[in-house]
Formats: structure tokens, C-alpha cells, sequence
């Protein structure tokens, strides 16, 4: 947490904007600060303080599978919020904007904060590829968890709560069954770098 | 039984089963649509070895997807004689083949042989295809004559991104 606190949050994000980065288990995660769509700024490190984990979820508005997600998302946050796991969207997508995502959070019942995530920066400081991708972090700023919701966009025919399991696990002082996953998605359109 | 018997088998097996499902497809359903495993998956690289590949992932519900489809096949028809193949696999939820899948690659006129995912477990066909991708689609493989993967190229891309990439490939062939 220490080292969290004094990395000045503009620099930890942008030192990293420009190289794709793959997380692993158990690294210290970028730190940012992005807005919420009325302009209010929102940093990791004062999430990570006020909640035992942080659930960051790289969503999109217009993706199918990450729209096939929208109640369970709700689901996961109505659930897990009370127990102390802080549930964040992030929208990297280029073509969303803070109106869409607005309206997209409104017309979904999103409880949980969606930030817009300008130019991609968290995306790729994060090395996220798809949505809906998640990143569950502790307070120290590790990376605990990090995949899929769960194996399949159609709920009747989910096997595996990965998600769940791994917030169940962790929240009892645990280890997730299965720490990281994967399913598919839909890539994130970013931005071109020149 | 060792690996290399137990690879042969799998190999003939899958062979055997392709003949068996595109002669099916042609009479009953249109365009023809094979469904593969993870563990077949593999097998369709090794079946086209000598010709550079491009296999294509893809999804009805993937609009990107569906963009870039015209492109590619335009590339397969303007490559093919020099050495290049294009190998679509849909990632569309099985049950989904006749509803939406063969109505799709109809109305894109495919009239080839084409895969669609069977396989409960997403995760082991994923990383069956290359352990570093994470899922998202589209997403194009590309290989060598030898059958090795060269590039993955994950997001859309445009027709001259894949002919650049096709055409370095087979330059590297003939030369």
C-alpha cells in the first residue's frame, strides 16, 4: 500500500500507457485516476482504501457478450458490495462516450461507477484485451483474480462461477479455485497511437 | 499407446470424420460447417501444411467480424493459386449453427468448408490456438508453410493489414 500511496497517479498510468503490459497473479496493479461521466474524478488508490477488493471491470456498451453480462453484474455487485468488494466499470472503448455509457448504466440498473477511460491508457497499462474482462485487486494493490464472469454469455448454460468462487475465496481469506480465465469477448477498440 | 500413434490416430480420425461431416453438409445443409474441438483444432493447421494459412476467428455477434469478412474472402479468391488458405472458424454457440451461422457465411457466399467451435470448455480451445490470446474477436492466425504461427493479429484489420501480411509469407516461400 505504501508504494501505492506515493506514486503520483499521473505518472503511473502514462509511464505505461505506451506499452502493452500482461498482469500476473500477485503484481502490484497501475494505479489511475479516471471520471465518471459527470466529471468527477475517481482514483484506485482511494477504491482500494474504502473496500476490502476492488472488482474492476473492463465493459462496453455495445459488445454483445459484455451486454449479456449486464445482470450478473448487478447480480455480482448487489451481492458482494456489502461485503466490502467495490465493483468499478471501465470503459475504454473509443467509440462509447460518457452520454452512451450514461445512458447505457441507467438503462441497465448499473449501480457501480462505470469511468471512461480516455485514449485507452488503463487498458493498456492493464494489458486488457476484451470485454468483459475483470481485475479482482486487494487493498495492497495485488492483482488476485483476473478473467472471465463466468464460462458462458448464456446464463442457462453457465457451469463455472468463476467470479463468484474466486470473491467467495478470497473475501473468506482464501485462495480463488482458479485465479486467472478466459472466454471470449469482444476486443477493445482502442485508440491508434501514432 | 505413444504420442506420436496416438497424434496419427487422432489425425485420421479427424480426416475420416471431416470427409464424412462435408459430405453430409453438401447434402443436407449449405454451406458445409464442421464442428471442431479444442484438441481437432490443431489438426486443421497440420492438414494444410505447404500452404500459408490464415484461420480466422470469428462470431455472428462480432461486428468487426462481419466487417472484415468481405475482405478476406475477397483475399482467399485473389490468392489462393499462389499457395494461400483461409480458414474460417466461427466461435458461435454450437446451437446456433443452422439458425445463424451457415444463414450467415450463405449471405457472405461462402461455398467452401468451413469450423465452428464445439467444445464445452472455451478456455482449453483459446489457449489450444495460442495460450497468449485472451479471447477477443476477431481474432486471425497466421501461418507459415511449415504450419508455425507467425503472427496473431487480434481486432479488425483491414484487407491491405492481411495482404501485407499474407503476401511477406508467401514472397517467403518462393524465394
Amino acid at each position: 500500500m505504501r508504494k501505492l500511496v506515493i506514486l503520483p497517479l499521473f505518472f503511473s498510468v502514462a509511464a505505461l500507457a505506451g506499452e502493452m503490459k500482461s498482469l500476473r497473479i500477485g503484481d502490484e496493479v497501475p494505479v489511475f485516476a479516471l471520471k465518471n461521466h459527470d466529471g468527477k474524478e475517481y482514483s484506485l488508490n482511494t477504491i482500494l482504501k474504502e473496500s476490502k477488493l476492488a472488482a474492476l471491470m473492463f465493459i462496453s456498451t455495445q459488445c454483445p457478450v459484455s451486454n449479456a453480462y449486464n445482470e450478473r453484474m448487478v447480480k455480482l455487485h448487489e451481492t458482494f458490495s456489502s461485503a466490502g468488494v467495490r465493483f468499478v466499470g471501465i470503459n475504454s472503448n473509443k467509440a462509447e462516450s460518457p452520454d452512451e455509457i450514461t445512458s447505457h448504466c441507467k438503462e441497465h440498473g448499473f449501480k457501480f461507477l462505470v469511468l471512461k477511460d480516455d485514449a485507452n491508457k488503463v487498458a493498456d497499462a492493464y494489458g486488457a484485451q476484451v470485454t468483459p474482462e475483470i481485475y479482482v485487486i486487494n487493498q495492497k494493490g495485488k492483482l488476485l483474480y483476473h478473467g472471465r464472469i463466468d464460462d458462458n454469455r448464456s446464463v442457462s448454460k453457465v457451469e463455472s462461477r468463476d467470479l463468484t468462487s474466486a470473491l467467495e475465496a478470497l473475501l473468506a481469506g482464501k485462495e480463488p479455485p482458479r485465479s486467472e480465465t478466459k472466454a471470449f469477448g469482444c476486443t477493445i477498440k482502442r485508440v491508434i497511437q501514432d | 499407446m505413444d504420442a506420436s500413434s496416438a497424434r496419427l490416430t487422432g489425425l485420421i480420425f479427424f480426416v475420416l470424420s471431416s470427409a464424412s461431416v462435408a459430405c453430409q453438409a453438401s447434402k443436407d445443409t449449405y454451406p458445409p460447417v464442421q464442428a471442431v474441438d479444442h484438441a481437432q483444432v490443431t489438426h486443421l493447421i497440420e492438414q494444410r501444411k505447404g500452404r500459408v494459412v490464415l484461420l480466422n476467428v470469428w462470431a455472428t455477434w462480432c461486428a468487426p467480424c462481419r466487417e472484415e469478412m468481405p475482405d478476406l474472402l475477397k483475399l482467399r479468391t485473389a490468392l489462393r493459386e499462389k499457395g494461400f488458405e483461409l480458414v474460417l472458424l466461427s466461435a458461435d454457440d454450437i446451437d446456433l449453427m443452422n439458425t445463424k451461422v451457415r444463414p450467415m457465411l450463405k449471405e457472405f457466399g461462402v461455398d467452401f468448408l468451413t469450423f465452428i467451435k464445439n467444445d464445452d470448455d472455451d478456455e482449453a480451445f483459446i489457449n489450444a490456438l495460442d495460450p497468449d490470446w485472451e479471447g477477443a474477436l476477431p481474432t486471425s492466425f497466421l501461418y507459415d508453410s511449415d504450419g508455425t504461427l507467425v503472427e496473431m493479429m487480434v481486432g479488425a484489420k483491414t484487407s491491405a493489414q492481411f495482404e501485407d501480411a499474407i503476401m511477406r509469407l508467401l514472397r517467403k516461400g518462393s524465394s
